[in-house]
């Protein structure tokens, strides 16, 4: 089922206040990622894929170790997560409102919003 | 006001050097297998120390001895703080052997060339007099330099194996010399006469002391953790406390330091928590800072006025690092490739030859950390003298190296320096991915 | 979602003299009983146990989630609830639990019920919110103090 994610007015290059947008959030902190999970779920947003990641930092701290050659083989400290979700405006200003009132600065994952015109496969 | 001003200067150099612009240089292979070591900033030491220009001087030095402790517990806690319960287990036996090997090699090999030629360099001095040195330089010949980036010269699933098999491995060794050293060069003692006298019954003592204080400091943090929670500077204050409770008290003991931080880090790292996992996420992320650091402070400790005897021996142990230690962790990794090594299966064909083999050949950067080790520990001029053998000796295992990663591709993230696939990968199943995208 | 929307004065209880999971578990299906009609005491009570006994809800933290999907409700009941002496719902290694939140939802929207259970979950761990709600000597107070805990939450 094709979709066009919002109005005329979006098409046209604006963006509608209920139009799509594509939520993506990198959390480093494993500690917190629990969380955050029950909170988007809280939240609503409820359809969100989650990727295990490593940062560009890991990676080249992972060729060029000094001391810590086995921290490789440590998840906590190799990997992050990003997680991605078509959702409205509405629900990611309410992610992000979230993000800000009840994490500490140290605690907040990376977190942008990109506009979405289409999108197929969408469940309403 | 001329020692803080010495340690503003360090400590500012230390962060300069981990900074983004300096580190844009180590995407270049050649850099990074030249900088790698902490040479660099070992020379700067030795530059700005009281050998050289003098900006710190020789009496200030001795008031270092606090900061030096420091880096000693936080080098020992890195260490330590990768010996979990989990991570071991599922590492394969075969980063076990090879690591097992080398130290078996490096112990027979390294001993007996040092106690050769300590004995020639101090013909009139006791026969005891060799232990300390021949033990430091034993323990500092076990393991290699884990950097792998300079020699990878192609992003094969076998290359990323055998690199996986070098870092772990040499890890492995890490600890074990961090074990030796900690044991050995402190079951010995000087007395009022400065003779060297044995007691391997104070040697148990001493082990058990340190084993318990280590747990002391194990519990303690994991309780000093739970209060701390996440913030940085509240974690940077229970590490301080941490060390200063066993670096400290091992040394006025008369303990390593290395050795008691190690296994405190290691209690810790078997006691589950995320405040633990935060902790030392921020000890591993300092490693750079620390390295630089700490490498800074060993170049302006050393002698650099080493003679003729003291640059043959380092030479001698470049020499062998090079027969030695190359062909024995191929042989080694060749024999244990069957039984698996983690990366990506089915389990790709061992290459015939890649530079990677060589990496065993460049001297871990603990040897510098050891023969600082050994110079707050023994306090004499033999000491400072033996702990520059050891930095021309991590000099002169570089080299090669250099050559070998100006061989394999100089420059990264590159599509077109694409180094052309080796005929080991022959196996239907092998995948090659483009060289710029590994090294990005 | 909004704990205030399925949470009502009348709702909030203090359990005392419940010796048993199963004598709180009565207590709050009584409770409920009046805000969901066609629905018999007795009948959230059995569904209540049945839930509890496939895998209990309480945590280390010594709060405890029995919920339960009926087919056919209209709306979502939560009772909120405090227990003086806590009660053991039997999981080895937890602390007896003296907080507890109780969910009746209608079975055709699971989602909604665990985007519930997450609210509750988010709520219960705010900074010193199960000391507060301890500390309410009233079913009044239990119940401004959650709808207070609930409303500093986005």
């Amino acid at each position: 089922m094709s979709e066009t994610a919002g109005s005329s007015a979006e098409q046209a290059g604006g963006l509608s206040p209920n139009g799509r947008v594509l939520l993506v959030m990198i959390a480093s902190d494993h500690a917190m990622f629990d969380d955050l999970i029950t909170a988007l779920l809280d939240i609503g947003l409820t359809g969100a894929t989650v990727i295990e990641s490593r940062g560009m930092g890991s990676i080249l701290r992972e060729e060029m170790p000094i001391f810590a050659g086995l921290a490789a083989l440590i998840p906590e400290h190799t990997g992050s997560r990003v997680l991605i979700s078509v959702t409205t405006r509405e629900q990611a200003q309410r992610v992000f409102r979230f993000l800000e009132t009840e994490l500490k600065v140290a605690n907040r994952p990376i977190a942008v919003t990109v506009p979405v015109e289409l999108a197929v496969g969408l469940l309403r | 006001m001329k020692f803080f001003l010495a340690i503003l200067l360090i400590v500012t150099i230390a962060l300069l050097s981990v900074s983004a612009r300096f580190f844009r240089f180590r995407r270049s292979r050649i850099v990074v297998a030249l900088v790698s070591g902490g040479w660099l900033h070992v020379l700067v030491g030795v530059l700005i120390g009281p050998e050289v220009i003098g900006a710190v001087e020789e009496g200030a030095l001795a008031k270092l001895t606090p900061l030096l402790v420091i880096g000693l517990g936080w080098i020992g806690m890195t260490i330590g703080l990768q010996a979990r319960r989990e991570v071991l287990r599922e590492l394969p036996r075969s980063l076990f052997a090879c690591a097992a090997v080398d130290v078996a090699s490096s112990v027979v090999v390294f001993g007996l060339l040092s106690w050769l030629i300590l004995g020639m360099w101090m013909p009139d001095a006791p026969v005891a007099a060799r232990w300390p040195g021949a033990v430091l330089l034993t323990t500092a010949s076990i393991g290699w330099l884990l950097e792998t980036r300079s020699l990878r010269a192609s992003s094969t699933p076998a290359a990323a194996r055998l690199a996986l098999c070098v870092r772990g491995s040499g890890a492995l060794c890490a600890m074990a010399a961090v074990l030796g050293f900690g044991l050995l060069a402190h079951a010995s003692s000087r007395g009022p006469d400065g003779a060297l006298s044995f007691h391997w019954g104070d040697a148990v003592v001493m082990a058990s002391v340190t084993a318990l204080l280590a747990v002391m400091a194990g519990l303690i943090g994991r309780f000093a953790l739970r209060l701390a929670g996440g913030d940085r500077s509240e974690l940077l204050l229970v590490f301080l406390g941490l060390v200063a409770l066993v670096a400290g008290s091992a040394t006025s003991l008369g303990y390593s330091p290395m050795l008691a931080s190690a296994l405190a880090g290691a209690v810790m790292a078997n006691l589950a928590g995320p405040a633990l996992r935060r902790f030392e996420r921020f000890i591993l992320q300092a490693e750079y800072v620390v390295a630089s650091l700490f490498s800074i402070l060993a170049g302006m400790l050393l002698d650099v006025h080493i003679g003729l005897a003291g640059v043959g021996l380092a030479a001698a142990l470049a020499g062998a690092r090079l027969l030695v230690k190359a062909p024995v962790f191929a042989f080694s990794a060749r024999r244990q490739w069957e039984r698996g090594i983690p990366g990506p299966a089915p389990a790709p064909t061992l290459p015939e030859s890649s530079p990677l083999f060589l990496a065993p050949i460049r001297q871990a950067p603990l040897a510098i950390a050891l023969g600082v080790a050994l110079v707050l520990s023994e306090a004499s001029p033999m000491a400072r003298k033996l702990l520059g053998v050891v930095v021309l000796t991590g000099v002169l295992t570089s080299a090669p190296m250099v050559i070998a990663a100006m061989r394999t591709g100089a420059r990264t993230g590159r599509a077109d320096d694409r180094e052309p696939e080796p005929a080991q990968d022959a196996s239907p199943g092998a995948e090659s991915a483009p060289e710029g995208g590994a090294d990005r | 979602m909004r704990l205030e929307q399925f949470c009502k004065p009348e709702l909030a209880l203090i359990l005392k003299g419940a010796r048993t999971r199963d004598a709180a578990l009565e207590q709050i299906a009584q409770a409920a009983v009046p805000m969901i009609p066609d629905v018999d005491a007795d009948r959230l009570l059995a569904s209540l146990i049945e839930r509890e006994s496939k895998t209990p809800t309480s945590t280390p933290e010594g709060v405890a989630f029995p919920h339960a999907l009926l087919p056919g409700l209209e709306q979502t009941i939560v009772v909120v609830a405090t227990a003086k002496p806590a009660i053991n719902f039997g999981v080895k290694g937890h602390p007896e639990s003296d907080v507890l939140f109780a969910m009746f939802g209608p079975e055709e929207r699971p989602w909604d019920h665990v985007r519930l259970l997450a609210r509750i979950a988010r709520v219960a761990r705010g900074p010193g919110a199960l000391d507060r709600f301890r500390a309410a000597s009233t079913p009044a107070a239990l119940y401004e103090a959650l709808i207070a805990e609930d409303r500093s939450h986005v």
